[in-house]
């Protein structure tokens, strides 16, 4: 009988050391251990509201806490966004913006503490994307139907600007997947895989503000081969390309024109990536097309590590230096997000349509650009603060779908309700 | 599949040669029948010889049926029907006693919900599941046997093996297809400590594997699925389109038993030590989540076994799992660097219960009643966001049993009542989410009290001395006071060797 206690104790002892030997799960965080670095040659005079956010990668759980609080937190991998109103100083005047900044992936598991740099979110003076609507739609029979996409640039400014030579871009690099790429050029440059560019000598198309610029995939009116879609026939611009697979072959639209390919991946036809695994930009790229193409190659490697062994790649692609990009937008999904192509500097954040790959849900949705004010003209002001995660309402009916009353689902429910961000109604 | 049917030969013809046993069918089956020996350190290698002193042999074929009005456990479906085909031995000989098994059932649960992986209360909470679910069909195969034999005068060793391998699928989206290979193994050895008790060490181990596959064919696109964590919670991170994940674990244990010749005392104290990782394959091998699992268990009673029998018994489990979520920082080159675990979730269960039982035998009746009463808890916890559920029910049972033995006819009908008074419960989660839906369904179901009822009636017709017939019918009633109704069935028939 001795021995069956003793045999008991030592199963509970085993059990009690169990359940001390493991790693606290939460601690107390103070946020004061931030570190946040100010833009340089910005002379800031005081920052006020100052608040972090705190998005637990693992859980998704987030919170939103002043800079300079304790916090009690669990350990983990997080995405970390600074933001404050600052007042500075130009030229002796005092001037007041959004102070931002973000950093993604921080092992946050004790108070040593990480720095955060910030960008001055000033006053645009060039478009700015409204609006991407890169899900399509649904034929009735339920099968997606591709050509519909379109972006939608803004003047968001209060002077006319021109759209000539305005450059739309797409991510060489996916979301859902990274690399050590090398050479390592990510911080200053972007990536592109697609370059299209609105034709113009620099005053052809002028732009009023408080207009939009539509540039879509094909510009036909796609109710003719599903009804369930729309009327592209009067968009702005549509990208075209001259297709060497017979088998896909691109459908120039004769009513819309079209824009000047310099580059593409694709030997067939171009579409925006239906998932939203990819980034998009606009740019204005200061010098000639050839000079381009000769000058901004490149040729990155890295490897694969895989059950099978390692293999080293190679790619070529473009550059697109960061201060030729107007705007930019990470797009991904929560499930498959790895990283944020673009740098803070151009979007801090993402966007998305759906939660997960394939999603069911996604199509005949759009991200469309916060409004914040409205003048007294009627002319929308959109928000702009270089984060498209606070800048945009995912998942809205596409302006278009609003504007033409056409279907918002497979099975022909037409929308009703038109909105100036996907969000606030027009009628408020 | 081979090595199914081979074991299945080997006990059929095990079986027929044990035919030749001198005893009587009728006694043999009449020996089995008593359920006043039925205790935990029976089933021991090391003691297993002292179950009976007969041989028989069962070879049958049956159905079974559950029915849920509402989902107990949603992850487990509403419901179930397969059909089943048994056979099991247990031959003695001078030495001791060989015992096999091995069965093959075909079936399909029915509405299962949130889960699309195989052994859900063992995984818990690392189960993969969606928001979709369906009916699931299965296949399960069983082989296993032992030995006991004596070494010298005053030793006895036993050995045991047990194999299973369970498939299950479904044939439209979403499609798992899961697959469980499970290896038990166990050794022990008995000493005689006297004329009538002999004490007994037992160790064990055990090998698992499951894989699973999910597919969705539909081409517009897919539900969420999800990596749970415990309480409604999921790891957010690698939710979505990671199909591929297996499970690989092992358990160890040990026991200390005592049992006797004929009545008298009879003991167990044993302890498991169960682990196991998930391991996601679409991420690169990524090891997402491990649990461990202490459970202990003993095990006390006194049987006096003339014409007239009555026992007392007292038993306790304790069991313990601790969750541990493994933190990883970003992929790069498809790699990811893991760089902390956090012990999320832990949960305890334990189960005590004292009963008595008091019957009296003669050459053709025999009965006995039996009444228990018990403590049952269940407890989960975890951590951030901190969440916890906890049940708890006093037990109340009343049970009788009842055998005819005639000249060619043998009948066993037992019956049995108990009530399940919801003593303490409580659910504390974080947020509303879909993923919430079973931990709170079965928490209603389960806060309540509820009664439950088992009934079973056997009869064999022995057609000769060597060989009988049976049917054998079992009914399971259960009444949840939070409106909800379980219905078990199993029916068989086969013959006894």
């Amino acid at each position: 009988m001795k021995k069956q206690i003793l045999f008991l104790m030592i199963a509970m002892a085993v059990i009690a050391f169990s359940s001390c030997n493991k790693e606290e799960v939460n601690f107390i965080f103070p946020t004061k251990c931030i570190r946040i670095i100010m833009p340089e040659n910005v002379n800031v005079v005081s920052r006020t509201n100052e608040k972090v956010k705190f998005t637990n990668r693992s859980t998704g759980e987030t919170k939103l806490v002043a800079y300079g609080d304790e916090i009690e937190m669990t350990k983990g991998i997080y995405d970390c966004d600074y933001t404050c109103e600052v007042e500075y100083l130009v030229d002796g005047t005092t001037c007041n913006s959004i102070l931002s900044g973000s950093v993604g992936s921080v092992n946050i598991i004790d108070d040593s503490g990480f720095a955060i740099t910030t960008y001055l979110v000033g006053v645009g003076k060039d478009f700015i994307i409204e609006e991407i609507f890169f899900t399509g739609t649904l034929r009735s029979s339920g099968t997606s139907y591709n050509g519909d996409n379109y972006i939608k640039l803004y003047n968001n400014t209060d002077k006319v600007l021109y759209a000539d030579g305005v450059a739309i871009l797409e991510s060489e690099f996916t979301s859902t997947v990274r690399y050590d790429y090398t050479p390592d050029i990510q911080a200053s440059t972007m990536t592109v895989q697609a370059i299209y560019v609105i034709p113009g000598s620099g005053t052809e198309h002028p732009v009023q503000p408080g207009e939009s610029v539509i540039i879509c995939d094909v510009g036909i009116d796609h109710r003719e081969a599903n009804p369930n879609s729309f009327d592209l026939s009067h968009a702005d611009f549509e990208w075209y390309d001259e297709s060497s697979s017979p088998q896909n072959l691109d459908i120039d639209g004769a009513t819309v024109p079209n824009m000047d390919k310099w580059y593409c991946y694709t030997a067939s036809y171009w579409i925006l990536h239906n998932r939203g695994f990819k980034s998009y930009a606009i740019a204005r790229i200061p010098v000639e097309k050839n000079a381009y193409l000769q000058s901004y190659s490149y040729t990155y490697n890295y490897t694969m590590h895989l059950a099978a062994g390692d293999f080293d790649m190679e790619r070529t692609a473009y550059q697109i230096p960061n201060e030729w990009i107007l705007d930019g937008v990470n797009c991904s999904v929560e499930s498959e997000r790895q990283w944020n192509i673009l740098p803070p500097s151009v979007d801090a954040g993402w966007t998305h349509c759906g939660t997960i790959d394939h999603d069911q849900t996604r199509y005949f949705k759009s991200v469309r650009r916060k409004m914040l004010s409205l003048t007294s003209d009627g002319r929308k002001i959109l928000q702009d603060t270089n984060n498209s995660t606070d800048d945009f309402n995912t998942e809205c009916v596409p302006s278009l779908i609003e504007e033409q009353g056409s279907a918002i689902d497979a099975n022909g429910t037409r929308a009703t309700t038109r909105t100036y961000d996907g969000v606030i109604p027009m009628n408020n | 599949m081979r090595t199914f049917y081979t074991t299945i030969l080997i006990l059929l013809s095990a079986s027929l040669y044990a035919a030749n046993d001198s005893v009587p069918i009728a006694e043999r089956i009449n020996a089995h029948d008593r359920n006043y020996r039925d205790f935990n350190t029976l089933e021991k290698p090391s003691l297993k010889v002292m179950q009976n002193q007969y041989s028989l042999t069962n070879v049958s074929a049956g159905m079974n049926h559950r029915n849920e009005s509402t989902a107990v456990v949603p992850q487990l479906g509403k419901g179930a029907i397969s059909g089943n085909f048994d056979v099991n031995t247990f031959l003695t000989n001078k030495k001791g006693a060989t015992w096999g098994s091995a069965s093959y059932s075909n079936g399909k649960i029915t509405d299962v919900q949130f889960n699309e992986t195989n052994d859900f209360a063992m995984l818990y909470p690392y189960t993969l599941g969606d928001s979709v679910g369906g009916d699931l069909r299965f296949q399960n195969y069983r082989f296993g046997g032992g030995l006991s034999t004596s070494i010298g005068k005053t030793w006895k060793l036993g050995i045991d093996a047990k194999y299973r391998a369970d498939l299950a699928y479904r044939q439209i989206d979403p499609r798992p297809k899961n697959l469980v290979t499970d290896l038990n193994v166990a050794i022990g050895f008995s000493k005689m400590i006297s004329e009538k008790y002999l004490l007994g060490i037992d160790i064990c181990g055990e090998k698992y594997k499951q894989t699973n596959n999910m597919k969705f064919f539909s081409e517009l696109g897919v539900p969420n699925v999800v990596h749970f964590t415990g309480l409604g919670t999921h790891y957010y991170r690698f939710q979505g389109s990671n199909y591929e994940n297996y499970y690989k674990g092992y358990s160890t244990g040990g026991s200390i038993g005592l049992a006797s010749k004929s009545d008298g005392w009879f003991g167990n104290l044993g302890y498991k030590y169960i682990t196991f990782q998930k391991i996601i394959s679409t991420l690169n091998e990524l090891p997402m989540a491990r649990a461990t699992e202490h459970c202990a268990n003993a095990e006390l009673a006194y049987l006096y076994d003339r014409s007239t029998h009555w026992s007392i018994k007292a038993q306790t489990e304790f069991r313990h799992k601790t969750g541990i979520e493994n933190i990883f920082d970003d992929a790069t080159d498809n790699v990811y660097p893991m760089i902390l675990s956090l012990a999320q979730f832990s949960s305890y269960d334990s189960n005590t219960e004292l009963s008595a039982l008091y019957g009296q035998n003669n050459e053709i009746h025999r009965w006995n009643v039996s009444m228990a009463l018990g403590y049952l808890s269940h407890s989960e916890n975890y951590k951030s966001p901190a969440q916890n559920l906890n049940l708890e029910h006093a037990v109340c049972k009343i049970g009788g049993q009842y055998t005819f033995r005639g000249q060619k006819i043998h009948i066993n009908i037992s019956t049995n009542a108990a009530f399940y008074a919801s003593t303490r419960h409580n659910l504390n989660l974080s947020g509303n989410t879909i993923w919430q839906i079973p931990i709170i369904q079965t928490y209603q179901v389960l806060s309540s009290n509820f009664v439950q009822s088992n009934t079973a009636f056997r009869f064999s017709y022995c057609f000769n001395p060597k060989i009988a017939l049976f049917i054998d019918a079992k009914y399971s009633y259960t009444n949840f006071f939070s409106n909800t109704n379980q219905h078990i069935t199993s029916i068989s028939a086969g013959v006894n060797l």
